[in-house]
């Protein structure tokens, strides 16, 4: 009796995994993961003769699994109850901190960068133009000590060290971060530093020119949202991480801003309609852009070479020039110097968080 | 295909069950047979043809043997089944190692033939040969239904895998056997229990040997060394006795009876006993088809300590087409031996946990031995494990140790009969009520569990691209 109802039981869930499947319309893309999922193979000979259908099914059903980001929940917890202190590439780390786990860097990329950057610093510095480059630990390297006991953890500062030997101008922010590392500049869900992070680097910068930053309090604050969960979050989809805030900081609302030379053009560095979905941190310049230009009331045309750290830094240096240009390497394939000569820049940041400044491939060309 | 896939769980599995059970008993193994062909041309359409040939060629084998029964002819369908049988073993996982050995000693230039391995060959090969086999001695009677015989051949559950089916031990069931809600509900608890060992605990301890193996032996302590190895022996042991589960648990769903494959080899007092509980079909089989043959231990203690050497020389090589599995053969031949000549009677004198660490040394040994290829790394990796490391233990170990410990204790004790024990003495004493919700409990947690796992390896987040 009790293994017929064990039996049909067994039934049951098999019938309720396909049933499941094919009353379920399939997803194009996933907001969790940032992908697209994989859609239904198209059979050929070929592809069954190869395998490669079989491989592209499996591929397809977990994909399309039926409550997929419930699932990984379920893993993730079972991680939690098992005693481990990681999941899916992110420590779990005190007071709800997700934190993306780098235990090694790859030497080659990192040498091919610095030396890209070292180049265009030395041609930009023979047109006059001063090249700073500000290397951005992330929260693994500031908040260290909330990582678990004996976790692996890659030294960044050996980066820092090894970018300032090889000649390049550093700002070294490591020290502003570290002394504000008990306030709230990283996320606890996110691999991005806040507003009030990407401040105090603004503020060490500003010091590192020779130049007084004006206190925080200059800036109206402003919360976007309180229900920001992130990257980090993302890929362990963990029931019990907090919610995140996430502020803005600006002299005055409303900037010109234009994307992409003319593509789009608008009134704020904003994106509001970010605010509704699930990728709130968009919200900072309309996501990443291969180039943007921001107008402000101040002197000077400063070009920031960047990844998606700078989209909050830029909040505090935007009123300081006339114009300010951001690109993207990633997404932009022009050369850099031409760019800089044409739109008439008198001064370049290079900001990266530190694992994307060695890992990054794009940077290899902007040389 | 394999079990611990989504297609299996959510396409093949459902389709076959549904079909096996909706046509008539003649039908049965003609459901069984397509399904597994099917089931095998999923990963390499191919060698389909390969086991047709095989399935062939010996239901002719067997028809030959039986037509000569008794005459001097009778011998021949025999040996051309074991001769076809071992040159396909042979060819497809042993030319490339036989070539690429040749060209190293002699410098040569030999060309390899790069084919990939047909999946599974070792165990097919072994299971037509033992009808034959079988079949010429008498102790199984010949299968007139291709058919019949093509389902024993290609049968899914212990297709890839195995346990190693001898014909003799299968064959009443193949033309008859009775299907059950209660051999199904244990075919099931089974299925899911060695899913459960498989997803869980063999893939999840395999991602720490996975990591420590790939650390430099110049990075790595003596403690990460022995943990390593360890979580290389629960890998092993649960990714296989797992599967054995998984295809007597389906054997059963279908009605079959496969025997045993593993029965808590670490709980061993001694190798020899270790050997009896470490997939034991593929004991047998060597013991019936080639130990006993020689002479087995009736002929005096040399021959018996050849037959031993010659069997663990196969053993070795079977598991793999490279030195370190003929040397981990090797290995264990020479502790068998030892243990006959006199170990085991020092053993038995000894306390019982000398008996219980000299066996856990001795295979731990022998995984380090059998984990790495390459003699440079396995070398290396055991002068790690006795102290020529970095340290005795660094940050990185004791992290390690840490996060696995509670895996590490789950998998000790699901590798003793403890839980099976607890079990049977519920059965005992429990209600039925009580006995229904664990039974549920289990099922329903494992395969869960199993799903989130697998469907959590495809989830990767995918950030910087587009962020």
């Amino acid at each position: 009796m009790r293994n017929k109802i064990i039996s049909i039981l067994f039934c049951l869930i098999l019938t309720a995994g396909v049933a499941a499947h094919f009353f379920t319309v399939d997803r194009y893309y996933s907001e969790n993961e940032k992908r697209t999922l994989k859609q239904l193979p198209s059979v050929s000979l070929e592809t069954i003769r190869s395998g490669k259908f079989g491989d592209e099914i499996e591929a397809y059903l977990a994909d399309q699994f039926p409550g997929r980001d419930g699932w990984v929940t379920v893993k993730t917890v079972a991680e939690r109850l098992s005693g481990k202190k990681e999941s899916g590439g992110v420590y779990f780390a005190d007071n709800g901190y997700l934190i993306e786990i780098h235990t090694a860097f790859s030497g080659r990329q990192t040498v091919a960068n610095i030396e890209a950057v070292k180049r265009l610093q030395d041609s930009l510095a023979e047109q006059g133009i001063t090249l700073r480059v500000m290397l951005v630990p992330t929260a693994g390297e500031i908040l260290s000590e909330k990582l678990p006991s004996y976790a692996p953890n890659a030294d960044q500062q050996e980066i820092v060290k090894y970018a300032k030997k090889q000649g390049l101008n550093v700002v070294d922010v490591t020290d502003a971060l570290n002394a504000h590392k008990g306030e709230y500049i990283f996320y606890k869900t996110d691999h991005h530093w806040t507003s009030l992070g990407a401040y105090y680097a603004y503020a060490a910068w500003m010091e590192a020119k020779g130049e007084t930053p004006d206190p925080i309090t200059a800036w109206t604050r402003e919360q976007l949202c309180d229900n920001f969960r992130g990257t980090t979050w993302a890929k362990v989809n963990y029931p019990f991480a907090p919610f995140d805030v996430i502020d803005a900081y600006y002299k005055t609302e409303h900037h010109k801003v234009d994307y992409n030379s003319g593509n789009y053009v608008t009134d704020t560095i904003y994106e509001r309609k970010f605010l509704n979905g699930t990728d709130q941190y968009a919200t900072f310049f309309n996501s990443n852009q291969a180039t943007t230009v921001v107008f402000g009331e101040g002197e000077g045309k400063l070009l920031i070479l960047k990844d998606s750290y700078a989209n909050c830094f830029a909040q505090f240096c935007i009123d300081d020039y006339a114009e300010t240009h951001m690109i993207d390497l990633r997404f932009f394939s022009g050369s850099v110097q031409k760019y800089a000569k044409e739109n008439g820049i008198t001064e370049v940041l290079v900001l990266y968080n530190i694992p994307n400044f060695i890992s990054d491939t794009g940077i290899t060309r902007c040389s | 295909m394999v079990f611990s896939s989504l297609t299996f769980l959510l396409l093949f599995l459902p389709a076959v069950l549904l079909v096996y059970f909706a046509v008539p008993r003649q039908g049965k193994n003609a459901v069984l047979f397509i399904f597994s062909l099917i089931f095998y041309a999923w990963g390499e359409p191919i060698y389909v043809v390969l086991m047709l040939f095989s399935t062939v060629l010996d239901y002719t084998c067997g028809r030959l043997v039986e037509k000569y029964r008794g005459t001097s002819k009778q011998k021949i369908g025999l040996i051309l089944s074991v001769c076809v049988n071992l040159s396909l073993l042979f060819f497809f996982k042993y030319t490339d190692f036989f070539i690429g050995t040749l060209n190293g000693i002699f410098g040569w230039g030999i060309p390899q033939l790069d084919l990939p391995l047909p999946i599974g060959i070792s165990f097919y090969t072994f299971q037509t040969m033992s009808y034959t086999i079988d079949v010429n001695r008498g102790d199984a009677k010949m299968q007139r239904n291709i058919i019949s015989f093509g389902a024993y051949v290609s049968l899914f559950p212990q297709l890839i895998a195995g346990p190693i089916v001898r014909y003799q031990d299968i064959a009443d069931q193949l033309d008859e056997r009775t299907l059950s809600f209660d051999k199904f509900g244990d075919g099931v608890k089974r299925f899911v229990t060695g899913l459960g060992k498989k997803v869980l605990l063999a893939n999840n301890i395999g991602l720490l040997w996975s990591t420590i193996s790939k650390t430099n032996a110049a990075e790595l302590t003596a403690v990460g060394a022995w943990l390593g190895i360890i979580a290389f022996g629960f890998q092993i042991y649960f990714d296989f006795s797992g599967y054995s589960d998984m295809a007597i648990g389906l054997g059963k769903m279908f009605g079959f009876e496969f025997l045993e494959n593993f029965n808590y080899p670490y709980i061993s007092k001694s190798v020899t006993e270790f050997w009896r509980r470490w997939h034991m079909s593929l004991g047998t089989w060597f013991r019936d088809y080639i130990y006993i043959p020689l002479g087995g231990n009736r002929k005096g203690l040399t021959l018996q300590i050849r037959n031993i050497a010659v069997v663990w020389l196969l053993t070795g090589f079977w598991h793999g087409a490279s030195w370190n599995f003929v040397l981990w053969g090797v290995f264990y031949g020479v502790l068998l031996v030892c243990e006959k000549l006199f170990l085991l009677k020092w053993l038995k004198k000894a306390p019982a946990f000398v008996g219980h660490i000299y066996t856990l040394l001795a295979v731990l040994l022998g995984w380090v031995l059998f984990a790495f290829e390459d003699f440079g790394q396995g070398w290396a990796f055991l002068k790690v494990m006795f102290g020529a490391g970095s340290g005795f233990i660094s940050d990185g170990t004791l992290y390690q140790v840490f996060s696995y410990l509670p895996l590490l204790m789950i998998c000790v004790v699901a590798a003793t009969p403890l839980m099976k024990k607890l079990y049977e003495k519920m059965t005992a004493k429990c209600g039925e009520g009580l006995l229904l919700t664990a039974d549920s409990v289990r099922v329903l947690g494992l395969s869960a569990l199993s799903v989130a796992y697998l469907i959590s390896g495809s989830y990767n987040p995918f950030l910087y691209f587009r962020f």
